[in-house]
């Protein structure tokens, strides 16, 4: 098979899902984003903190959208923010310049780390490339980043997941822990 | 026996457009592209067919150190065995060597019920009244020996005998077990039963 050729693709794509899917994605979405984003403002914001970053719109893609996928299991999601934020910090204070370097070492590292340790969560990515690329107020952080707001904020919308996944009478949460 | 349309699809026949219903009623978003579920579904079914569908050796299956009766048993010592058994048939060994087999049908017949009547006949003349004012099986007809009643020789089969020919040897002979002897003599015997109990989970049933 030639490069061309495979780059057509051959398979058919998948059905879309029911009503309730959507429905129940929504609900999860909307509370676990909520409560995330109201932490951030009355209490991390307040103390210097943040609870808030732009991977968790991804994670609320696999948790409320994709509760049955391997990549969205718990052991996934805490683990997989809390390795990457180590991974990013560590390759933004190891190496300062050049930027776009850092920021390429930081999220394939983050992702050898979490394919290692079975922690593969795609929102992990963005939580390495965040430490690194995040402004001032993430960088003053330092170290505190893989507490607030990776390993704070993942426990966050875990809690939400598990409840809201497991109201739904179609859906259980999770598949498994660990 | 599954009639054709109840037997599971083999995995050749199974297509993306099968995988795709399935995904339907399933609902919930599966990480999973049709093509590679289709392609775990068939590993999946080779797998279990070569898990479930070796062919084992009788010995695998046998029952071991089965109840026997010898030339001298009489019938009704023979019956006796059988009912404390649970079991339908008996090798006849002299010895360890197997010099026959009775089954509950040669017992039958010394009652004289015609030679291919089953348990059933026997049971359906004894509701009968009129018959039990007839002929009696006399205490004598239990002394007969073993030895008169048997089937000669024994159709047998080694323990390394796969299970399918077993059951192609008792379809073809038309009998319900067989002795299983190795060098030494009888060592098991292996039923009907045991066969279809061995098979059980296996796709598509036995293999032929």
């Amino acid at each position: 098979m030639t490069l061309f050729q495979k780059m057509r693709g051959a398979g058919a794509s998948p059905p879309r899902v029911g009503a309730a899917e959507i429905l129940w994605s929504f609900v999860g979405a909307v509370t676990g984003i909520a409560l995330v984003a109201w932490l951030h403002e009355h209490v991390a914001d307040p103390a210097g903190l943040s609870m808030l970053i732009g991977s968790f719109g991804a994670s609320a893609v696999l948790l409320y959208g994709a509760p049955k996928s391997p990549l969205a299991q718990p052991r996934n999601l805490v683990g997989g923010h809390v390795l990457s934020a180590l991974v990013g910090v560590t390759a933004r204070l190891a190496l300062p310049s050049p930027d776009w370097l850092c920021c390429a070492v930081a999220v394939a590292a983050a992702i050898a780390l979490m394919h290692a340790t079975r922690t593969l969560h795609p929102p992990g990515g963005a939580t390495a490339l965040i430490a690194v690329t995040g402004g001032p107020k993430i960088a003053a952080l330092g170290y505190l980043y893989v507490l607030f707001p990776a390993l704070s904020g993942a426990l966050a919308m875990l809690a939400v997941a598990l409840l809201a996944n497991n109201m739904a009478p179609t859906r259980r949460y999770p598949e498994y822990w660990l | 026996m599954p009639t054709d349309n109840e037997a599971p699809a083999r995995p050749d026949a199974m297509a993306v457009e099968d995988i795709l219903a399935a995904m339907r009623r399933i609902d919930g978003y599966l990480d999973v592209s049709p093509a590679d579920a289709l392609a775990l579904y068939r590993l999946a079914y080779a797998h279990a067919a070569q898990r479930l569908g070796r062919d084992v050796p009788v010995r695998d299956i046998m029952t071991a150190t089965p109840a026997t009766a010898s030339p001298e048993t009489t019938a009704r010592d023979a019956a006796r065995i059988m009912a404390a058994a649970r079991v339908s048939g008996l090798p006849v060994v002299s010895g360890q060597t197997v010099v026959g087999v009775l089954s509950l049908t040669d017992l039958l017949r010394l009652l004289g019920l015609p030679a291919d009547a089953g348990p059933a006949a026997l049971i359906a003349r004894l509701m009968t009244p009129a018959a039990c004012t007839g002929a009696h099986p006399t205490p004598a007809l239990g002394q007969t020996p073993v030895a008169a009643l048997m089937t000669s020789p024994a159709v047998v089969v080694g323990p390394d005998v796969p299970r399918s020919e077993a059951a192609r040897l008792m379809t073809g002979r038309g009998v319900n077990r067989l002795p299983v002897v190795d060098g030494t003599g009888l060592c098991g015997i292996v039923s009907r039963g045991d066969v279809v109990r061995s098979c059980r989970g296996v796709p598509g049933g036995c293999p032929a």
